[in-house]
Formats: C-alpha cells, structure tokens, sequence
C-alpha cells in the first residue's frame, strides 16, 4: 500500500474515534437503568431494599441479671448507697466516683446508668451518701489539706449545689433520719457532731478524750455509739460506749482490737500471741463466745430489722500473724467468701465462696439495704463496686 | 521475884500490840480497811497480811493473793479463804491463792481466816475494788490517709499518752492526780493534779516501759498501771497514683509492671516522726542508681514513662532527718515494662 493512502486511512479512523468519544461523553448518559444493567428479577417481582432506619445510641447499662455476685463498676468508687423506699419499689445504687466526684445512678432492674452529677470535685477521697439519696457528703484532698462539703442534688440539672463544712472530718456516717454523723479532731481530742443538710445546723453529741479514735455508729443520733482507739497488734485498746450522755467502758479490750456491734452484742479481733482471735461479746450479761473463725471486724456489716446477725467476710484458712496491720496497709488481700454470723449462738451460715468470678476479691465497705436482699461491696484491689444479692 | 517481873512486863508490852491489831480499824476518810492492808501499802509493814499481785487489778483480771505471815503465834494454824463469803473451794491450808477480780465499780472482800491449834481465830481481810486504767498512746509519727490503724513509735519520735480510770459507769480524768513515769524518770516533774495526758519522746532502745499512777487527791491509791511500749523503725511502701482516681490503697510489692507509657508511684513512709516527714532533710529517688529529679510538687512522688518498649530498671526512694529527730527509712522497686 502506498504511504499517502495509509495515512488518509489513519486520519480518518482517528477521527471517528474522537468523534464517538466527544458524542459519548456530552450525551451518553442512559435515560433508563434498564439499558444498561441487566435484569436478574426471574419472576418479574420488583423489590426494593430500604437502608434500616438509624437507632438513636442506647444508654449505657450495667450487666445485671440472675447472678448473684456481679460487678457493677470498672471505676474506682469511694461512696456508695441503695436507695430503695419500698421492698417492691426498683433498687437504685448512687455511688460517687473516685477522684471526680461524680455521682451515678444505676437502675437494678434494668442496669441503666445515668450521671445524676456531674460536678467536678477534684481528688475525692471519701464520700458518704444518705438514705434518701438527697445529699452526700464529699471529703477531698489529703492530710492538712483535706477538704468537705455537703452537697445537695438539684432537683432541675445535674449539678451539686454544695455548703462547705469548714472543719477537718476523720469519718462520717449517715443516720436513718438523712443527717450525718462525723467525728472531727480537736487538738488531742475528737469531736462528735451530728449535721443536718437541711437545716444546716451542726450539734456536738459528746467528745473522745483521745484523737486517734475509730467509731461504731448507731443508726441516729440518738443511738448507742462505740468507739475505740484505731487498731494496731502493737498498741492494746479498749471499747468505749457512748450512751444516755455519758462515755462508759466496756470488758472489751486487746492489742490490735477492733469492733463491730449491733444493738445487744459486740464482735471484736484481737492479736493474741501471733495469733488473730474473734470474739463476741453480749453487752446484756456480760458473756463471750469465741469466734471459729478469724474475722476483721471492718469487713462485717449488720443486717438490718434487729436480726443479732452480721454479713462478713473471712477467706483465712492459716491466720496471717501480722493482722490487722498488713491488711489495712495493703499488704495481704482478705475475703474470698461471705457468710452470716449469729450474734446470739456464734454460729455461722450461707457460706459464699466467690472462686467463680475468676477474679480476686478482697472485701471491704459492706453496704446492706434495709431488707437484707441487697449487699454492696467495695474490692479493696481496685475499688470497684460489686453487687451481691442475699437469700436466706 | 523482882527480877523475874522486869522481862514479864516487857515481854507483856511488848506481845499487847500485836494482840489488838486485828481488831484495830482506821478511818482516813477516803474509806475504811484494817491495819494490815494499810500495812502492805509500805507504811510500817506488819508482820502478818494479805499481799495481791498484782495489787490494783484490772477488773477480770487473775488475782494471786498471798498470806504473809511471819508471827510465830500463829504457827500451825489452818487457812481458809473466803471470798465474798463464800469459801473458796481447794485453797484450804494453801498460802497462795488465785481468783478473779469482779467487775469495774464493784467491791470485792477477800479473807484469810486463821485457826491456831488452840482455837483461836484471826481474820485477816483486804478489799478489792477493780477499776479500769487504760493507757492511749498516740505516736506522733504518720501513716496515709487511707490506713485504718494507728502508727507506731519509732526512736527518737513522740508519743502523746492518755490515761482514763473508769469504775463501770463514768470515766475519771481531772479530778485524779496523776504520776508518770517512763523508766526511772519521772515526767512533768512530778504528780499533777488533771495530769492525764502527757508527751514524751521515745528512747533509744527497741523498748521502754511506761508507767503511771492515778491518786486522790487525799493520797488513796485509785489505780496504777505499766505497759511496755515498743518502737518500730520507720519503713516505706510504694503505691500506685492514677491522676485521674487517685492512690490505689495496694502496696507494690517487689515489681511494678508499667501498663501504659506512663506511671506516678508514691513513696509512702509509715511510722515516720511527722516532723520529719514535713520537712526532711533528704528526700531522693533513684534510677538506676542514679539520682533523679521529680520536678513536681510532692517529694514523695514519681512519675515514670517507658524510653524502651520492653525492660526493667530499679527505682529506690530515701527520706532521712539528718538534724533533729535523726530517723529515716528507705525502700526500691523493681519496675517491669
């Protein structure tokens, strides 16, 4: 083929080209689907696929079902309360939150969680909620800088609306009437005050003559109070009560000794020669029943409607030689069980072993509501909240 | 004859005190006993008498009463012991015997009735009221926040000590006079009326006894008591901070394995004097064994971050008083990340 024919071919070809991709690219859009997509509807059905609707976030909710030990917080708390009016109405547990001082709610029927304050108290060490769950007491800070307030839940915001109570607070405690009990140092002395948040009055009830003082509260203030001087296995103690206006001793004394008591008896631990022993102790007559068990009375709580019955915890096959001291340090971890204690016989029941949960539980804070069915434990190792529901 | 009289009427002087002692009763106003426990109290010490060990016992305490008799008169003579008129069952001739004292508040009567092989009868009688001393000490020396208990004397640190008698019912403080004593020195200078706190310092030593004696104010013995007091040296244990939640009340124990880039460990001394734990002369932490700079605000407090993504270094902590209380303690920590 002679060269001048080739090209004119080439030409031309080159041209269509351009002219079909100019003609495709200004008017190639198809005006129907169906030219350009095959058809696979077999049956001539149409359907026709609508994205799901977006479900609005749920609340965030706490894993609470049949079980009867569950953990309800992976935070640190320092404050805990059951709210609970009726044996029927829905369990609430507030608690405040470590560091923070926020309080949350959380709903045991449903296991909701909602931040019912969201007011910021920096470095909260201590909180004390009351009955109601209307007020709470925060302590925070540490040492000669430790702070107090009594704050008060907004009834329109999640705010806290908060009345510093401008002293120096060792321990506090709620009384069934929704006031607070505290002890604050005064030189060598510790001062017992009741506070009313409503009222925002303040009482003295009476004074420790020494201020290195531990308290068993009454449930008012009106009621029998305990005291003893903080416990150490190298420093001996004694029992004190507060009764009718006046301090009394008691027979209980030991190195290392602390207590718990309901209204007619007394549980208490003492170092005894390298060995830590439980006793009870009945306040009416005077009489003792040594304990089988190695028990830190700071990890007992009473149960409610007078039943002469504690709810503790005791995981001690061999007794560690160097309680109460290496437990309050944080040295040795302590109960990986619950169990009743009748004050009355010494006898115990309802052993719960929690090997279970895979985890390792050393308890602490017990909290029970007022129908002995609730029991809310604070795991010393982290200070997460953990529920445990009590059947007898 | 008359030289026979002489030594008669001697030796009859000489035999009628002893005679009428039993029955001689003295009233110093604080309460009524007999001669011979006004006896064993060391103000001309009779020759017979009841002794109690110990001699103000602490109510329940165990109580070893002993008859001291050192009268030739009464040689051979049975011995029953009765205690609130009740005879005490297995103690008949026995010179020793042991019971336990009542409760607080309440007066007990023990006797020691003496039969001769003549006939005659000598009661012997010494009444015991417990009362309760107990003795506070609170050793100004500091531990956390977050421990329950109470810290303990170190050497050279000061420990404040109350006393409180109580007969059952109420607690007794100003009105008492009191006498303290920390070895063989006597503190305050001497008995103070009211007197029933008082601070001293530990001395060296791993021990000390401390001792105290409540009186009226009319002299009466109301209780005395000691109690050995031991001293501990001051250690330290290291915690973990989260800057968020605070101090995680579990001492770290040998290791420390870091999880993040980061870690704050705290240095917490326990039975540190406080006034060297405000204000010490040496406050330092080692990596490595070098010295490093915390640069924040707490002494006590270290923040660690990982250079590496795997290893180990050792971290050590010293705080040291090198002026005034002289003490200090000082730890390490393996930490792992």
């Amino acid at each position: 083929m002679k060269r001048p024919i080739f090209l004119i071919i080439a030409t031309v070809l080159i041209l269509i080209l351009a002219a079909v991709w100019v003609y495709v690219l200004l008017y190639g859009n198809p005006e129907n689907l169906s030219e350009q997509f095959t058809d696979f509807n077999f049956n001539n059905e149409t359907v026709v696929e609508t994205p799901p609707e977006p479900t609005p976030e749920p609340e965030p909710t706490v894993a609470v079902d049949d079980a009867r030990l569950q953990q309800l917080t992976t935070t640190p708390v320092v404050g805990y309360q059951i709210i609970q009016p009726t044996p029927t109405s829905t369990a609430l547990v507030y608690y405040v939150e470590a560091g923070t001082g926020h309080i949350f709610s959380i709903n045991l029927d449903t296991g909701e969680e909602e931040r019912i304050s969201r007011t910021t108290i920096p470095n909260t060490s201590d909180a004390t909620i009351s009955p109601n769950g209307e007020f709470v007491v925060i302590t925070s800070g540490s040492g000669g800088r430790k702070e107090t307030l009594v704050g008060r839940r907004s009834t329109t915001s999640d705010t806290l609306l908060t009345t510093p109570l401008n002293e120096l607070v060792d321990s506090v405690h709620p009384t069934t009437n929704n006031t607070f009990l505290y002890s604050t140092p005064d030189g060598n002395t510790m001062v017992v005050k009741e506070y009313n948040p409503t009222t925002n009055t303040t009482e003295t009830l009476f004074t420790i003559p020494f201020r290195e003082a531990t308290l068993v509260w009454g449930d008012t203030a009106d009621s029998v109070h305990y005291f003893y001087p903080k416990p150490s296995r190298y420093l001996e103690g004694a029992l004190y009560k507060f009764a009718d206006g006046a301090i009394s001793r008691t027979p209980v004394s030991g190195f290392g000794m602390s207590a718990i008591s309901d209204k007619n008896s007394v549980l208490y631990s003492e170092s005894i020669q390298n060995s830590y022993k439980t006793t009870i102790f009945n306040v009416e007559n005077n009489t003792s029943i040594e304990s089988v068990l190695s028990i830190i009375p700071e990890q007992c709580a009473v149960l409610k409607q007078n039943l002469s019955t504690l709810i503790c915890s005791s995981s001690f096959g061999n007794t560690p030689t160097s309680l109460p001291d290496s437990w309050y340090t944080g040295k040795i971890s302590a109960g990986k069980q619950l169990f009743l204690i009748n004050l009355k016989t010494g006898g115990f029941k309802g052993r719960v072993v929690f090997s279970d949960t895979g985890r390792e539980l050393n308890i602490s804070d017990i909290e029970i509501n007022n129908y002995n069915s609730l029991v809310l434990i604070k795991n010393k190792l982290d200070n997460t909240l953990w529920l445990y529901k009590l059947k007898f | 004859m008359r030289a026979f009289l002489a030594p008669c009427i001697l030796l009859c002087l000489t035999l009628l005190p002893l005679s009428t002692q039993a029955q001689f009763n003295v009233d110093f106003g604080g309460g009524s006993f007999d001669v011979d426990s006004f006896a064993n109290s060391g103000f001309g010490a009779a020759e017979i008498g009841i002794t109690l060990s110990p001699s103000q016992p602490q109510p329940g305490a165990e109580v070893e009463a002993s008859l001291s008799d050192y009268s030739s008169s009464l040689y051979g003579s049975s011995i029953s012991w009765v205690l609130d008129g009740q005879v005490i069952p297995d103690a008949a001739n026995q010179r020793n015997v042991t019971f336990t004292a009542g409760k607080a508040g309440e007066t007990q009567t023990l006797q020691a009735i003496l039969t001769t092989p003549e006939g005659t009868t000598r009661t012997l009688t010494n009444t015991i009221s417990p009362v309760y001393l107990d003795i506070i000490l609170e050793p100004q020396t500091r531990v956390p926040d977050f421990y329950a208990g109470r810290s303990l004397p170190s050497i050279g640190s000061m420990i404040n000590a109350t006393a409180l008698v109580s007969d059952g019912s109420t607690i007794r403080t100003t009105d008492l006079i009191y006498t303290w004593q920390v070895g063989q020195t006597v503190l305050e200078g001497g008995p103070l009326r009211g007197g029933y706190k008082v601070s001293f310092e530990m001395p060296r030593g791993d021990q000390a006894v401390l001792s105290v004696r409540a009186t009226e104010p009319n002299g009466t013995l109301v209780a005395n008591r000691a109690v050995l007091v031991r001293s501990v040296m001051p250690t330290v244990h290291f915690y973990e901070v989260s800057s968020l939640f605070g101090v995680k009340p579990i001492v770290l124990t040998d290791s420390f394995t870091i999880s993040g880039n980061t870690a704050t460990v705290r240095a917490e001394p326990y039975h540190l004097d406080s006034r060297v734990f405000n204000n010490p002369d040496i406050t330092e932490w080692e990596i490595n064994n070098r010295s490093t700079d915390t640069g924040g605000n707490n002494p006590y407090q270290v923040t660690l971050q990982k250079t590496s993504s795997f290893g180990n270094t050792q971290l050590d902590f010293h705080v040291r008083d090198t002026s005034e209380v002289l003490q200090g303690a000082r730890s390490s920590l393996r930490i792992n990340f």
